[in-house]
């Protein structure tokens, strides 16, 4: 072979594989197989028999699934095979919609691929939106669907939002769906087994709260011959809330709605100072757990099953599930945690703090899907389909007489062995559920504390329907009155400064001008 | 006749032997938590504070729970493929690259050369080589795992530079012998570079098996979601999920033993290729 031929096989070899890197951008690539041809849509509309019973504007149904893509934070490791997925198979069959889920483990994820299909104009046909900060920046990109154009094709949808519907809207529109919020569930849990081993009642003003977790804590209560069980735990500056409630203020970060419908902001309450002097005792006492504000779920629970302390601040839901909970008896043989109402206090009993006109998920549609009519009626089809009757029992329960049964008076009965089967479902409660019920048949072990979570008197914040004005820094802001609050319960910074605190809060960060701005929009929101 | 080692020279290795230990337990004792921690019931784990040297009883619940479950196995199966096929066709294609780069009488040799450096510094961007992938109909496939990221130039150079060092004569021998280029690579370059090429090919198995973004970025099906990713939802699932009610999170025990499943496969093959790893790579780097 020549030297020419030579030269020109190994040209011809360098310029494939450099062919290969140019074909990609950074990352080189290559020609590749077809992938299968998805979104085959339907083509004609026949009207069907099934219709809605409960909507006036039953929408006919076309004669093949329209394909529907969303995209929902959720862990993968949740959803069952295609081929057991009973939920995606009724919606199907009854609303001919060939729902697709793209499920993301966390809601960094989501937000990563949403923004890039969205900026690639390949947007899923729904998807939810973290935050009303991204709501608000999606809306002024143009990227979602205007919901309130919709709404005669969705009128399950919007009754059933009720009050969470306000979180879902931007400048008086509605552009997401708020999913219900599940309730209130926070709240301080006491040991009633060494409350009982000690004589003491169950606490019911914050003076016999501190009295109990001091004296059990003092006593060696796990018998390991240390000092080393904590008082009280949880997770970062919420666990103080209950004091807070006892007080008769909300938390730090809290704007909260006044009987008479103003709103403010604890932090401008002399009551709110005589709470962190509380806390700043209990803290140097040694009473509360040093670590509480690097603490999370992980941690938490840990402690929980180890027994490590008196109290725990927590969530219901997040102590009384058989994953933890189970683990819990079993290193703690006996153990008995009672959830503890409102503490009476200096001037009140409130319970905590509870925003409850926030949602559990937004869920906007994209608006790509504008001029695709057959899409649009799909989405708006399935939103409304699992916001009443058989679509919602669908997303609750399962499927009538297969997972559940109804009696006469409405209430819903699992039947028997079909428990692990329809665990997936809640991923389909779009619009959210009815809370209580719900509980009561699927976590029938912790219904009594969730109901009693539930209806405890709280303080009324308002925090997720404010949209933060662009010249307020909430992320700066927020930083400021967490390191100072901090600051002032662990010692670090005197009481006495306070004031000076809250000048420059006002001063440099506009605190006043947002609680202001807070009520401004919240007024327009009523009155919308 | 063998030379006594001072004591400065005794007490020189016995401090390297010290560190060296020393090392060891730092990385090693991480590793055998893992272990302990999967075949612990977690009870266990919990009474001792979080950590079990010994444990009283053994479990492998953790173990059959996540074969049974099918999600592991199956991104199992999906990391596989991406890593055998991935390591395959990179190893091809940057030979192919390498080897006429490393010849100097390549015509437009600098200018392919320059060509190459300039990927090293600047990238397409996120959302035009999303564009690419989805135009060429890679969304939600396994390719899209592989192709964008199937030949490093990083690589390329070094295996290019190892090729440089192979004395030309051996190729000028060759060419009289009646070969061609073809066979110049097939039976005179290849057999010549087991330790760049055993070097190169780690690297490419161990990004493929740690395949992560191009998964988060390209495939939407959650039967495609490589162990990686399903690995961190694990993991994350506690801290995520802990007050949301409906969802089981895993056990201390199953996580540990997702870590355990995900990383073994992977560490088991570096014993094998170590042998080649050092020297591969300082060939590769200087240029004789």
């Amino acid at each position: 072979m020549n030297t020419a031929v030579k030269k020109c096989i190994a040209l011809f070899l360098a310029i494939v594989a450099t062919a290969n890197l140019a074909a990609c951008g950074s990352d080189p690539g290559s020609s590749v197989p077809d992938v299968e041809s998805s979104h085959s849509v339907a083509s004609s509309e026949t009207p069907s028999s099934q219709a809605q019973s409960e909507t006036e504007t039953a929408p006919s149904l076309p004669d093949k699934p329209v394909d529907v893509e969303g995209m929902v934070h959720i862990s993968t490791a949740v959803l069952p095979d295609k081929a057991d997925n009973f939920v995606e198979e009724t919606i199907r069959e009854k609303i001919k919609v060939n729902l697709n889920l793209t499920t993301y483990g966390t809601m960094e994820d989501l937000q990563t691929n949403l923004n890039l299909r969205l900026m690639s104009g390949d947007a899923p046909d729904f998807f939810v939106v973290n935050g009303r900060t991204n709501l608000s920046t999606y809306v002024q990109e143009g990227f979602l669907l205007n919901l309130g154009d919709y709404e005669d094709r969705m009128p399950n949808v919007f009754a059933f939002m009720g009050n969470a519907k306000a979180s879902g809207m931007i400048d008086g529109q509605q552009y997401a769906i708020a999913k219900r919020p599940y309730g209130f569930r926070n709240g301080l849990w006491i040991r009633k087994d060494w409350l009982d081993a000690h004589g003491l009642p169950i606490p019911t003003t914050l003076e016999d709260y501190i009295n109990a977790i001091r004296i059990i804590a003092a006593s060696d209560p796990d018998g390991n011959g240390h000092n080393d069980t904590i008082g009280l735990t949880g997770i970062g500056l919420d666990t103080m809330s209950q004091f807070y409630g006892a007080y008769g203020v909300g938390n730090h970060k809290a704007l909260v709605l006044e009987p008479d419908g103003s709103i403010s902001s604890p932090l401008y309450e002399p009551a709110f100072r005589e709470a962190l002097t509380l806390i700043k005792s209990l803290i140097e006492e040694g009473l509360i757990d040093k670590e509480f504000l690097a603490s999370n779920n992980n941690i938490l629970s840990d402690k929980f099953i180890q027994g490590s302390a008196v109290s725990f601040f927590s969530a219901w839901s997040a102590l009384l599930k058989p994953a933890v909970f189970d683990p819990m008896l079993e290193n703690n043989p006996g153990a008995e945690w009672i959830m503890l109402d409102g503490l009476q206090g200096p001037y009140d009993n409130y319970a905590g703090q509870y925003d409850d006109i926030s949602n559990s998920g937004l869920y906007s549609f994209s608006s790509l899907l504008e001029g695709n009519q057959e899409k649009t009626e799909a989405v708006c089809r399935l939103f409304d389909y699992l916001a009443h009757g058989e679509g919602l029992d669908l997303a609750q329960f399962g499927i009538e007489d297969v997972h559940f049964t109804k009696d006469a008076n409405g209430n819903y009965n699992t039947i028997e062995g079909t428990g692990s089967q329809t665990d997936f479902t809640f991923i389909y409660q779009l619009v959210g559920r009815d809370e209580l019920p719900y509980c009561q048949v699927k976590f029938a072990y912790a219904y009594e504390e969730a109901a009693f979570a539930y209806n405890r008197k709280r303080v009324s914040t308002i925090n997720s329907i404010v949209q933060n004005p662009e010249w307020y820094k909430a992320a700066d802001a927020n930083r400021y009155i967490e390191e100072e609050i901090t600051k002032f319960i662990f010692g670090n910074r005197s009481l006495d400064e306070y004031d000076s605190f809250l000048e420059v809060l006002n001063s440099t960060y506009q605190y006043d001008k947002f609680v202001q701005d807070a009520q401004t929009q919240y007024k327009q929101l009523i009155s919308d | 006749m063998i030379k006594r080692a001072t004591i400065g020279e005794k007490i020189f290795d016995s401090a390297i032997y010290f560190v060296l230990a020393v090392l060891f337990v730092v990385y090693f004792v991480p590793l055998i938590y893992v272990v302990i921690s999967s075949v612990t019931p977690y009870s266990e784990v919990a009474r001792s504070g979080g950590l079990v040297i010994i444990p009283k009883e053994i479990t492998l619940s953790a173990y059959s729970q996540i074969f049974k479950q099918g999600l592991i196995p199956r991104a199992l199966g999906v990391t596989v493929f991406v890593t055998v096929v991935g390591t395959s066709l990179s190893m091809a294609l940057s030979v192919l690259l390498a080897y006429p780069l490393s010849k100097q009488t390549l015509p437009g040799r600098k200018f392919i050369l320059q060509a190459l450096v300039f990927t090293m510094y600047f990238s397409g961007g996120l959302i035009p080589t999303y564009l690419i992938v989805r135009q060429m109909g890679m969304l939600n496939t396994v390719w899209a795992m592989i192709i964008p990221s199937v030949v490093s130039t990083y690589n390329v150079m070094l295996i290019r530079n190892y090729f440089q060092n192979i004395p030309a004569e051996l190729f000028e021998a060759a060419t009289i012998d009646g070969c061609g280029p073809t066979r110049s690579l097939l039976s005179i370059a290849l057999p010549l570079s087991p330790p760049v090429l055993m070097t190169i090919m780690l690297f490419y198995m161990v990004s493929f098996w740690n395949t992560f973004y191009a998964a988060i970025y390209y495939i939407n099906d959650p039967n495609l979601r490589p162990l990686q990713v399903i690995l961190r939802d694990i993991l994350n699932s506690v801290v995520g999920n802990m007050e949301n009610v409906d969802v089981n999170i895993p056990s201390m025990t199953i996580q540990m033993a997702s870590i355990v499943v995900t990383s073994v496969p992977i560490i088991l093959v570096y014993p094998f290729i170590q042998k080649h790893f050092t020297k591969g790579i300082m060939m590769g780097a200087v240029k004789g």
